[in-house]
C-alpha cells in the first residue's frame, strides 16, 4: 500500500476499511493544513467516482454503494471544518423529495447520501412532499438542482405539477430539475419538461455534477 | 360405443371430453404432459393428483408413493384409464396452488357453500359440502383483469376513471360468477342450494369486487375506510344462484394487507398459538404476518417479481421445461427439469436453488457478484448478473420486513416455532436454499409449506360461525399493520439484506 495519504484514503474507501479510513482522516486533520484537507477531499471524490463505476458496471451493488457513501460522508464531516476556514465551497445545494401521495424514500435517500458525499449540500424535504413545499424550498434555498422521486404511477402527475408551479412562480429558469424512480422514464422527463431522468443514484450524481460545472 | 366423459387438468384449467376407457396417458400427452420413462410406471414424472373423481390405487404404485401421498390423491397418470369424470392436478404444471394442505376441522351441518380466493393473478374457487367438508368441485382461472396490468397499482390507476372502474368490477364479478356456474354444472346434484359465498383477497381485489371507491388505495397512506367486512346482494352482481346465498367478502387488515392474510392467520392458528408463528406469502408483494395469541403484526413488502421469475432473463412459469431445482453433485450443478425434457428456462424455486448452489461453489460472492459473466445451468439455460441482482432486491425486501416485524414483537428468529410459506413459490422452494440465500433465517425443519392458506382460512371462517360479525372484527382489530415504508430501520435493514450470508 502506498504511503501517500491520498492513495491511502482512496484504497481504504475502496476496500471498505472503515478503521483505516478514519485513521487516515485523523492524520490529515492533525496536520490542520487546508491544502492537505482539500487534497484528501479530492481523493475521496476520486474514490467515489470509482465506486460509482463499479456500481454501474455491476461489480458492486447497493450494499457497497451505500456503505462507501456513509464512510465518505463521515470523512467529509471531519475534513470540512478545515475547508470552510479556507473558503472552500460546496458544489451547490440540491433540494430533493418524494412527490405527494408517495412514501417511497429508499432511492431518494441513496441519491441524497451519494450526492452529499460528492460535495453537494442536500436539502431533503422527505416523502409525500406537496407541490407548494417544493416551490417554497426552491425559493428559500436557491438550489442548483431540484430532484423529485416517484415510484407510484398514479402519483407521477405530481412531477409535472411541481414543474408547472416552479414556472408559474418564476423559479424554473434558475434551477435544473432531475427526476427518478420506478414510475418515471426518460420519455416522461421530456414530456413534463424536466431536465434529466436518472436511472440510479450514481448516474444522477454524475448529471448534477456536470450541471454544477456549467 | 362409450359415452364421453369430461376430464379437467389443473392448474392450467384445460378440459376435454374423452371416450370412457381412454388411457390417461393419451389424453395428457395431447396437452403437453411428458412421460419421461415412456409410460412404464418407473419414474413418477407424470404424477397427477386427483382433485375430484377417483382413480383406484394399483399395487405397483405403492412402491412409488407413500401412504400419505396416495391418501392425498397422488397417482401415476400412465397407470390409469379414464372411467369417470375427473379433475386432476398435473405435477408438471406446478404453477399455482389450488389446494390447501391443512386438516380442516369443522362442525358438520347440511348444505353447500362456496369459497373463493380472489388473487391478483389467479382466482380459485371451491364448492363445498358443509356436511362432509368435501370439495365437490373446483375452478381455477387467470384473473381476466390482468389485461389492465399485471400489478395492482396499474389496475388501480385504470380503475380511477369511471369507465375503467366499471370494467374492472364487471370483469372480476362475471369471472367469479362463471366459475360458480361451471362448478354447479359439473356436479350431478341439480337441486343444490348455495347457502353462502365467502371471498378473500387483497385490499384492491376486495375493492374491485365490492365496487368501492379506489381513490384511497391510489396514494399514501393507502388506507380505505371501506376495507371492512362487506356483504353484497347477488342480484347486484348479476348472479342467479340457487338458494339465494349471502355473498360476503372478508375484511382487509389494512391498505396493503388483505383478507387473504387474515385468512392465512386463521389457517395457521397463529391467533391461538402460545408460541410465535410466522406466515409469508411471497409473490410480487411479499405479505408477512408474525405473532401469537397475544399480538400479531403484519406487513406487505414490495419484493418485485423475482420469486415468480419475472424480470429474470430466462425466467418462466413453473411449467414443463422449467428448471425447478438445482443441486451440487460431485462439484457439478445438476438441474431438475419439470417434465424431464429439454430445459427451456428457470422458475422461481429453481432460481433460489441456483443462487444457493452458486454461493456454495464460489461462483457467486456474498455481495452477489458472479465470478464470471454468467452461470450455465443446463442446456442453453443460464443465470446472469442482473438475475442475481433482481433476487437480491426481492430477498432483501422480505428479509428486512421479517426483521422489522420480529423487532416489533421483541422476538428473535430463533424463538419462532413454525414458519409457514404460503402460495406456489412457498410450496416449491427448497427451505435449505431459501435459508442459504438469507431469504428466511430459520432452520429448515421449522419451515413448512401451507399451500393456499387464504383458501384454507376462508373455509375455516365459513365453517366457524363464531368468526362472523363481531368476532371477526375483534380478530381483525388485534392485528397491527406495520407500514414498512416509513419504518426508520427498514432502509438500513434492506440494504444489509441485499447481501447474501457469508458462511
Amino acid at each position: 500500500m502506498s504511503d501517500d495519504p491520498r492513495e491511502k484514503l482512496k484504497s481504504c474507501l475502496l476496500n471498505l476499511d472503515k478503521n483505516g479510513l478514519l485513521q487516515a482522516v485523523q492524520a490529515v486533520v492533525a496536520e490542520a493544513n487546508p491544502e492537505a484537507a482539500q487534497d484528501a477531499v479530492d481523493a475521496l471524490a476520486e474514490g467515489l467516482q470509482i465506486v460509482g463505476r463499479r456500481f454501474q458496471e455491476g461489480e458492486w451493488f447497493l450494499g457497497e454503494l451505500v456503505y462507501t457513501g456513509e464512510l465518505a460522508k463521515e470523512a467529509m464531516g471531519q475534513l470540512s471544518p478545515l475547508l470552510k476556514s479556507s473558503g472552500a465551497e460546496s458544489k451547490g445545494t440540491v433540494v430533493i423529495g418524494t412527490v405527494a401521495g408517495d412514501l417511497h424514500d429508499l432511492g431518494k435517500n441513496i441519491f441524497g447520501n451519494y450526492a452529499a458525499s460528492a460535495g453537494f449540500e442536500i436539502v431533503d424535504l422527505g416523502v409525500g412532499v406537496a407541490v407548494e413545499d417544493f416551490a417554497r424550498a426552491a425559493r428559500e434555498h436557491q438550489p442548483v438542482a431540484l430532484g423529485m422521486s416517484c415510484l407510484l404511477t398514479v402519483c407521477a402527475g405530481s412531477v409535472g405539477k411541481v414543474i408547472e408551479e416552479l414556472s408559474r412562480q418564476g423559479l424554473r429558469e434558475a434551477l435544473k430539475v432531475i427526476i427518478g424512480g420506478a414510475a418515471l422514464t426518460e420519455e416522461f422527463a421530456k414530456d413534463v419538461g424536466a431536465d434529466a431522468f436518472a436511472p440510479d443514484a450514481v448516474t444522477g450524481t454524475d448529471i448534477i455534477r456536470a450541471w454544477s460545472c456549467e | 360405443m362409450h359415452a364421453p366423459v369430461k376430464i379437467e387438468l389443473q392448474p392450467l384449467g384445460t378440459a376435454a371430453a374423452v371416450a370412457r376407457g381412454t388411457q390417461l396417458q393419451d389424453v395428457l400427452h395431447r396437452f403437453g404432459v411428458e412421460f419421461p420413462c415412456g409410460g412404464r410406471g418407473d419414474c413418477g414424472g407424470c404424477r397427477v393428483r386427483v382433485l375430484a373423481g377417483s382413480l383406484p390405487i394399483t399395487e405397483d404404485q405403492r412402491e412409488l408413493f407413500s401412504e400419505q401421498e396416495l391418501a392425498d390423491g397422488w397417482r401415476l397418470a400412465c397407470r390409469h384409464a379414464v372411467e369417470d369424470r375427473l379433475v386432476l392436478e398435473v405435477a408438471q404444471w406446478e404453477t399455482t396452488v389450488l389446494v390447501d394442505h391443512g386438516e380442516l376441522k369443522f362442525a358438520a351441518r347440511p348444505g353447500t357453500a362456496i369459497v373463493v380466493d380472489l388473487g391478483t393473478t389467479t382466482i380459485v374457487a371451491q364448492l363445498l359440502d358443509l356436511q362432509t367438508g368435501q370439495v365437490l368441485a373446483l375452478e381455477s382461472s387467470r384473473n381476466p383483469q390482468a389485461v389492465h396490468g399485471a400489478d395492482l397499482m396499474h389496475r388501480i390507476e385504470y380503475g380511477l376513471s369511471k369507465t375503467g372502474r366499471v370494467e374492472l368490477v364487471e370483469t372480476v364479478r362475471s369471472e367469479v360468477g362463471a366459475q360458480i356456474q361451471r362448478m354447479l354444472a359439473s356436479v350431478s346434484n341439480t337441486d343444490l342450494a348455495i347457502e353462502r359465498v365467502l371471498l378473500a383477497g387483497n385490499t384492491a381485489m376486495h375493492h374491485f369486487f365490492c365496487d368501492l371507491d379506489l381513490e384511497p388505495l391510489a396514494h399514501a397512506p393507502f388506507e380505505s375506510e371501506q376495507a371492512g367486512f362487506q356483504e353484497i346482494d347477488p342480484a347486484d352482481l348479476g348472479w342467479a344462484l340457487p338458494g339465494d346465498p349471502r355473498v360476503q367478502f372478508l375484511p382487509s387488515l389494512g391498505g396493503f394487507v388483505g383478507s387473504d392474510i387474515l385468512a392465512g392467520i386463521l389457517a395457521t392458528e397463529m391467533h391461538r398459538s402460545e408460541g410465535i408463528i410466522a406466515l409469508a406469502d411471497l409473490g410480487t408483494n411479499g405479505e408477512l404476518a408474525i405473532g401469537n395469541r397475544d399480538r400479531i403484526v403484519c406487513a406487505s413488502t414490495a419484493a418485485g417479481p423475482a420469486f415468480e421469475a419475472g424480470q429474470i432473463q430466462m425466467g418462466m412459469q413453473a411449467t414443463t421445461g422449467a428448471i425447478a431445482g438445482v443441486e451440487v453433485a460431485a462439484g457439478e450443478l445438476r438441474c431438475r427439469v419439470l417434465g424431464g425434457g429439454e430445459p427451456r428456462g428457470i422458475c422461481g424455486s429453481g432460481l433460489v436453488d441456483a443462487v444457493a448452489c452458486g454461493l456454495e461453489t464460489g461462483l457467486i460472492k456474498s455481495n452477489g457478484r458472479l465470478s464470471r459473466g454468467s452461470i450455465s445451468l443446463a442446456g442453453r439455460v443460464e443465470i446472469t448478473q442482473q438475475d442475481v441482482r433482481q433476487l437480491q432486491l426481492a430477498k432483501g425486501a422480505v428479509a428486512a420486513g421479517i426483521r422489522i416485524l420480529l423487532g416489533r414483537l421483541g422476538a428473535e428468529a430463533s424463538t419462532v416455532e413454525r414458519f409457514y410459506l404460503a402460495g406456489a413459490f412457498g410450496n416449491y422452494v427448497n427451505p435449505t436454499s431459501a435459508r442459504r440465500i438469507g431469504l428466511i433465517d430459520f432452520a429448515a425443519e421449522r419451515i413448512e409449506p401451507i399451500g393456499n392458506a387464504s383458501l384454507l382460512g376462508t373455509k375455516l371462517a365459513l365453517f366457524n360461525e363464531a368468526l362472523e360479525g363481531d368476532h371477526f372484527e375483534a380478530l381483525r382489530n388485534s392485528v397491527e399493520q406495520i407500514p414498512l415504508g416509513v419504518d426508520e430501520d427498514f432502509q438500513a435493514y434492506f440494504i444489509q439484506e441485499t447481501s447474501f450470508p457469508n458462511l
